[in-house]
């Protein structure tokens, strides 16, 4: 559950995302974001997740978070994938043993087993990006953010576990692709005049957000 | 709890259908609150103190034996140049347990100090997580560089041994204190620098060029006792003195405490700690947010 009271963000006085708005999402639903491009749509999960702070407002949760923005953050250039990955482990399992399975799901699932050892800042571009989702899908959260696609290269195995996934915790997920949010979402949130439209159904999200599309362009 | 809210303020999930307010307070009392904050800060202080060990093994290897050798070389050449000047019959104390009672501790405090001064700029990209905050990197790295120079210590202890020094405190438990205390000592001045020298980045550089007066300003390798009264009374307005003295007179049965003054000790440490972790408390949002 994603509690936001009064939530207020804006970067220059001129430049407000959104003003005053109130949202709760359920347990357990994997919400859509709809929006016109630099309305705020990652800046929201920036704000949940608590790498940016509101201009006023309050945001609550109840359980741990894991923002798909945050994985790189956790892997050090001099450090080994497996040492990085170790550090991003303990952020989020207590036991040192079931850390250390955690880390080895991940390396399987990424295929980087082999290269373990390797430097994060020797590893190719490719596999950075497999492990971002690995990690993504195998640490478990009461909360997800995602922006972005759900896998590399829409690659059908990780499409599967990443479904899999949000099906285990309430999901936030930003993506312009209108296939892949109706596929997967269950609710919608459209972004719109500084202001948020829920909706339970994401087919009714997107529908309106077609029509404020189409209204704003006749009005222009 | 979800079903109970529900129930309570309809199914209106959004913008505003419910009563906003009225449900605020309602969910301020049944969210939990920080969930089990000292478990977070455990797990998060040890990732992030083993992140920082792995870093130092792998590629700043220099870095330790760095370490090593600063306090190895300002030992040596303390201790020849106390033994030129002084002549090497003249004073009863063992001058290179002298000189490495006093160098050791002193790198400590002055590596805490300076490397609290960075850390909150260092750890940036780690607070896109939210279980971790700029203060668990303040402690864990003041964890860190602790345990290195406890490395060190053993060290430089174990190549003192080999040569035939005598290296038993004659009061183990007061050197320990004593160091323990320095310990905190540079962390409460390395939390307000810190601080500050975020915003200030003037602060950062200052401190930097201090290092070196403060070496021969704190009776780090001389006893205050050998010092004109006039001296050492102004020598111990600094609080850095009373702890050398008192690290010095616990170490060596012929030295003693006498002009250590545990309540100035304690005012130096404890005005800045409370100080710093204010501050801290103010600004936490702007070392994440920026």
């Amino acid at each position: 559950m994603i509690w936001l009271h009064r939530l207020t963000k804006f970067y220059e006085k001129d430049q407000v995302l959104f003003s005053d708005v109130n949202l709760l999402i359920p347990s357990g639903v994997t919400v859509g974001i709809l929006g016109e491009n630099g309305c705020g749509k990652s800046t929201l999960l920036k704000l949940i997740a608590g790498t940016e702070l509101p201009s006023s407002g309050r945001i609550a949760l109840d359980g741990s978070l894991l923002w798909a923005g945050s994985v790189a953050s956790a892997m050090h250039a001099q450090m080994t994938v497996e040492q990085s990955l170790r550090f991003l482990g303990r952020l989020y399992i207590e036991e040192d043993r079931l850390m250390e399975e955690k880390v080895e799901e991940i390396l399987r699932m990424a295929d980087l087993t082999q290269k373990r050892r390797m430097l994060w800042s020797k590893v190719p571009a490719d596999l950075k990006q497999k492990l971002k989702f690995a990690a993504l899908c195998m640490i478990e959260t009461d909360h997800l953010l995602i922006d972005g696609g759900l896998a590399p290269k829409n690659d059908k195995f990780f499409l599967e576990k990443m479904a899999e996934r949000m099906r285990r915790s309430t999901t936030l997920l930003a993506s312009g692709n209108r296939k892949i949010l109706s596929e997967y979402c269950d609710a919608g949130i459209v972004i719109h005049n500084r202001k948020f439209y829920y909706f339970d159904a994401i087919a009714r999200a997107q529908k309106f957000f077609e029509s404020v599309k189409k209204h704003d362009k006749t009005d222009t | 709890m979800k079903r109970d809210f529900f129930s309570r303020f309809g199914g209106g999930v959004g913008h505003a259908l419910f009563p906003v307010d009225e449900a605020a307070e309602w969910i301020k009392e049944e969210f939990p609150r920080e969930q089990d904050s000292w478990r977070r800060f455990k797990r998060v202080v040890y990732a992030l103190y083993l992140r920082q060990l792995q870093r130092q093994l792998k590629g700043e290897y220099a870095g330790f034996v760095w370490l090593l050798v600063e306090p190895l070389i300002m030992i040596i050449l303390f201790t020849l140049m106390h033994t030129v000047i002084r002549g090497s019959s003249s004073s009863s104390y063992d001058i290179i347990v002298f000189m490495g009672s006093g160098m050791v501790p002193f790198f400590l405090f002055r590596t805490i100090l300076t490397s609290s001064l960075r850390v909150f700029k260092q750890n940036r990209p780690l607070y896109h997580y939210p279980q971790i905050k700029p203060f668990d990197a303040f402690i864990a790295n003041a964890f860190f560089e602790s345990s290195l120079y406890a490395v060190v210590t053993l060290i430089l202890l174990l190549l003192a041994f080999l040569i035939g020094v005598d290296i038993i405190p004659q009061n183990f438990d007061g050197v320990m204190v004593g160091i323990l205390w320095l310990i905190l000592f540079g962390m409460s001045w390395g939390l307000l620098l810190g601080v500050l020298g975020h915003f200030y980045e003037v602060i950062i550089k200052f401190v930097s060029f201090l290092s070196l007066p403060l070496l021969i300003l704190s009776a780090v390798f001389f006893p205050l006792d050998t010092l004109p009264p006039v001296a050492r009374k102004w020598l111990l307005y600094n609080p850095l003195v009373h702890f050398m003295e008192w690290i010095h007179g616990s170490y060596l049965a012929t030295l003693d405490t006498r002009y250590v003054d545990f309540s100035y000790m304690f005012e130096w440490t404890v005005i800045p700690l409370f100080l710093g972790l204010w501050l801290y408390n103010k600004s936490e949002r702007k070392f994440i947010d920026s």
